[in-house]
């Protein structure tokens, strides 16, 4: 019986390993394939949808030179993801990190990457990779900014670059002070939940790619 | 009628503290926009930093559209008291001095040189707008250059550069309407009284008192709020709203028409029977 048991947990082990093993190299060849992206630049469009922000929809161009420099020249005044996901899930990658894997879901494989760094800004990522090696979804949790989730949607441009992007996040009502912004009604009206955490979204479409 | 509006603009343009108003908006908006050129960027991102804290911004913050807009902001309490400052003189600079007898002595109705009073101040008035909106818009220009507007009230709204302009031109027309009930008001005290003190400090009293009493008691007088005519005074907010509410906006302008209507109306009652034989 003890030899039962001793040769099953062998094998439980081994199995776990190996399939860390393999998502390990599946988050590798996401990387391998995010690293040979050439600088480029294109056109985007951006939308933002939070509660306490109004604009319309915001045009402009985006010169990408790799993952940590990414600039933007907006016609106008435009709000941005702070955090790009690039840069993050970069720095995720390029760091120490073990890779499970959680299963398939609608045909893309669910790997949860978590840094070996006890102070990595990131503290957990969940991936949704596709059978391309592509990310088509994606959840950051981070230490203080909350948690950010990602989608993805591919075209057929060079590099497998996506054609857009939505990102979800969490975002603080905000009532800036009446002194300040000379709205001075703002104090016969109810006070909303100032502080609430609640969920924005920005998304940014990608098009006219020159390498 | 035009006639006496005519000599009661001359006698504006004579005085020389017609130009105190010119003369300190000039400085104002000049301090103001040099203050801005410097520290802007310090004093913005104060009223900004819990956005940074959660966006990347793009973009240029500090245009010529967000100094007109927070400028405008003088439309409370600094322009009402440059605009007493000639308005609440009219009549009874002229009784102090004695002069109010002999325009009454000519072939006028009282009613006549009262309006032809008022008129010349609404202009003077107007003038002080413009002036104002002119000198922000302007100078902000060449310091700033244009740019997307960013309105920090209810939330945040963002204006494209393009689509601000007639935004700016019915916020001053509402502005100079809010202006003009408060030349009728000193207008109307000024008939009260043979001080050219009295109009201007009571005016500025009643305006900076209603202010305090209705800003910071507002949750407890929040039904009759719609109904002072200093409450109005930030009206002009409302044209950069995302959706503007243009029945908040009719009622405004009712409401200031009303005031505007029955200072004048008061003010001419009490004109009719000032003595001047004392």
């Amino acid at each position: 019986m003890r030899i039962y048991s001793v040769l099953f947990l062998t094998v439980f082990t081994l199995a776990i390993y190996g399939q860390s093993i393999v998502a390990k190299n599946k988050i590798l060849l996401v990387k391998e394939k995010l690293e040979k992206v050439p600088p480029y630049n294109c056109d985007i469009k951006v939308n933002i949808d939070v509660s306490f922000i109004n604009i319309k929809e915001r045009t402009g161009k985006m010169i990408f030179k790799n993952p940590e420099d990414i600039d933007y020249k907006i016609k106008g005044f435009a709000f941005l993801p702070k955090n790009e996901m690039g840069a993050t899930t970069n720095d995720l990658f390029n760091s120490e990190f073990i890779a499970i894997s959680l299963g398939i879901e609608q045909g893309n494989e669910i790997i949860k990457v978590i840094p070996m760094d006890i102070n990595s800004e990131i503290v957990t990522g969940q991936f949704w990779i596709d059978s391309n090696n592509l990310i088509s979804k994606m959840i950051l949790i981070t230490k203080d900014k909350g948690s950010y989730s990602a989608e993805l949607n591919y075209g057929n441009t060079k590099y497998d670059l996506p054609s857009d992007i939505k990102i979800v996040f969490d975002v603080k009502n905000q009532k800036m002070p009446a002194l300040l912004t000379g709205d001075l009604e703002s104090y016969s009206e109810e006070i909303q939940d100032v502080n609430k955490v609640s969920k924005g979204s920005i998304k940014i479409k990608y098009f006219n790619h020159k390498f | 009628m035009i006639q006496l509006t005519l000599i009661e603009l001359f006698k504006i343009i004579k005085r020389p503290r017609t130009y105190i108003g010119f003369l300190a908006i000039f400085l104002t908006v000049g301090a103001m926009q040099l203050a801005m050129f410097y520290e802007g960027e310090e004093l913005i991102s104060i009223a900004i930093q819990n956005l940074e804290n959660d966006f990347r911004l793009e973009g240029k913050i500090i245009n010529t559209n967000l100094m007109t807009y927070i400028l405008l902001n003088s439309l409370i309490i600094h322009i009402p008291i440059l605009i007493c400052l000639v308005t609440g003189d009219a009549i009874a600079g002229e009784a102090s001095s004695g002069t109010l007898r002999l325009i009454l002595q000519r072939p006028y109705t009282r009613n006549q040189i009262y309006l032809s009073k008022a008129l010349s101040g609404y202009l003077y008035t107007i003038s002080l707008v413009v002036f104002l909106a002119l000198m922000t818009y302007v100078l902000g220009y060449f310091l700033f250059g244009s740019g997307d507007l960013i309105v920090l009230r209810r939330g945040v709204t963002v204006l494209s550069s393009n689509d601000v302009g007639w935004r700016f031109f019915f916020a001053f027309c509402s502005g100079t309407l809010s202006m003009i009930v408060v030349a009728s008001l000193s207008m109307m005290i000024s008939s009260f009284v043979n001080n050219a003190i009295g109009p201007i400090v009571g005016t500025i009293s009643i305006i900076i008192g209603l202010n305090i009493i209705f800003t910071l008691g507002a949750p407890l007088f929040k039904d009759i709020i719609p109904y002072v005519f200093t409450s109005h005074f930030i009206k002009w907010q409302y044209f950069f709203d995302f959706e503007i509410e243009v029945e908040k906006l009719k009622l405004s302008f009712i409401v200031q028409l009303g005031y505007i209507f029955v200072f004048n109306a008061i003010g001419m009652y009490n004109f009719n029977r000032k003595d001047i034989l004392s």
